[in-house]
């Protein structure tokens, strides 16, 4: 079982899920990784990305935060991408990398009312999901979902994934799905 | 490329998170494909007796624009909302249910909120009509107005104009005279103490639009905010939700925008559960229970959110 430990950010209302999850992702980046980067503000990402507080974040603007990480030393940055396997999320946690997940909450899945919460672990063994929500006050944001639930039902084939891209280590975690491709497909 | 990945894409690229989009139709007359642009809101119900989580209720709206493609595939952008339009739309949608959940709380809770002495004395010009009706059974349309400066004529006209329209009073020259509704809420009244309390609370609850945008008596927003603020989640989950003082006057900002006064706060809190018009266990508020289950009748009875179509 890995879970990363995530410094703790509430989301200031309703419609901030994504730029609160890029602030956290990024906070956690630049203090483990060290990473050259100043720390964004939640608005200045919001800004960045065009999050709205009445209708939330465009979906195609999630990769804009990029324009502010140019610097960074190594070099980090997001990708969006839709959907996504246990297996993606296996690997980036393995690298160390929480991701970002557009996923639905409730228990009825149908019409995909998208809230944005970071995973930040995984348990093989109980085949378990992680995920911290920037909606619950510090002592309750950290929840677990069934595997097989999240994947199919909460992120579905709609959500998105957004990764974490970091220098080597990224290029790593590519590698590493590449690999185990190869392996599952051997 | 087929019409549905285009839209998908230019949705994908214009709007917000909580925007849907429905598969595109085909109009055979204009060569036209349209697709509606829908929302699925979502309105987070939090309950401090469970603290650990959080409901998720949805409001759909079923209707904040549409996106054209004509037959090569290409959007047309004289008949399409793009995304500033759509975002327009949508908070106008939101406001209008607001809005719509003040009137049902208004009301639904019209006896408990006449009994606030506040809330009352923003009435007492209509106190003046009635109170004369009640000892005199009618008005001279002179004595109505005498001696009073331009302001006030101007105002005690529009009050006796709606109290004409609810059927309160009736113009029979030169005399305003009771009406059938006065005679109805009259019969019905028990005590004869009450009858200006039963004739209030009728006005409250068919006028209180009318009373707040066109009277201005913008003084009473604050008791019915928070009044709602109550109803509001309890409406969407049809159950009580258990609000401690801090999340009522967060969901305040989060709903209204602005900040309260916790001492102010209070007093409402206090004035709304002395009269009834809320429950209050230990530190916790949560709405009455009748109260509830007529404003949730209320509510089922009302049309879908919508912008009208363009």
């Amino acid at each position: 079982m890995t879970i990363l430990r995530l410094p703790y950010f509430h989301q200031p209302n309703d419609m901030y899920c994504q730029p609160t999850c890029i602030k956290i992702v990024l906070n956690y980046a630049i203090d483990r990784f060290k990473i050259k980067q100043k720390k964004l503000t939640i608005k200045t990402i919001a800004k960045t990305i065009g999050t709205d507080p009445f209708w939330g974040t465009i979906p195609n603007n999630v990769e804009f935060i990029n324009s502010r990480l140019e610097k960074t030393k190594p070099s980090i940055r997001f990708k969006r991408q839709l959907s996504g396997t246990y297996d993606d999320i296996l690997s980036e946690i393995t690298t160390e990398h929480p991701v970002i997940a557009w996923i639905d909450k409730r228990e009825h899945f149908s019409d995909e009312v998208w809230h944005v919460v970071v995973i930040n672990g995984v348990d093989p063994d109980l085949r378990l999901i992680y995920y911290c929500d920037p909606l619950l006050p510090e002592e309750y944001w950290q929840k677990t979902s069934p595997s097989g639930h999240f994947i199919t039902n909460q992120l579905g084939p709609k959500g998105y994934l957004v990764k974490l891209i970091m220098g080597g280590v990224g290029q790593q975690t590519l590698i590493n799905i590449d690999s185990e491709k190869i392996a599952r497909e051997s | 490329m087929e019409a549905q990945s285009v839209i998908d894409r230019f949705a994908f690229k214009e709007y917000g998170q909580v925007i849907k989009v429905d598969p595109p139709f085909y109009n055979e007359k204009t060569g036209f494909y349209i697709s509606n642009i829908k929302a699925n809101y979502p309105v987070y119900i939090f309950d401090d007796r469970t603290p650990s989580d959080y409901n998720v209720r949805v409001l759909k709206i079923k209707h904040l624009g549409q996106i054209t493609l004509n037959d090569k595939l290409q959007v047309i952008p004289h008949f399409t909302t793009y995304g500033e339009e759509c975002r327009e739309n949508l908070i106008k949608v939101l406001d209008s249910w607001k809005r719509q959940a003040e009137n049902i709380v208004v009301s639904a809770s019209s006896n408990q909120l006449t009994k606030i002495e506040d809330f009352r004395n923003h009435f007492s010009l209509i106190e003046r009509i009635i109170d004369y009706l009640i000892d005199y059974n009618k008005i001279h349309n002179i004595e109505l107005t005498r001696y009073l400066n331009k302001d006030d004529k101007l105002k005690i006209k529009r009050y006796v104009n709606l109290l004409e329209e609810l059927e309160l009073v009736r113009y029979e020259e030169p005399y305003y005279e009771i009406a059938n509704k006065y005679t109805t809420i009259e019969s019905a009244t028990k005590n004869p103490k009450d009858l200006m309390t039963n004739i209030l609370a009728y006005i409250i609850e068919n006028r209180y639009p009318i009373l707040r945008d066109e009277f201005k008596l913008t003084i009473l927003e604050k008791t019915i905010s928070i009044d709602s603020i109550i109803y509001l989640p309890e409406m969407e989950l049809e159950e009580p939700i258990y609000r401690k003082f801090k999340s009522i006057s967060d969901d305040y900002k989060k709903y209204y925008n602005k900040n309260i006064n916790p001492l102010h706060l209070n007093q409402i809190l206090r004035r709304l559960e002395k009269v009834g018009a809320i429950q209050r266990d230990g530190i916790e508020y949560f709405g009455d229970e009748e109260l509830r289950e007529d404003m949730i009748t209320r509510k089922k009875k009302l049309g879908p959110l919508s912008i009208a179509p363009i």
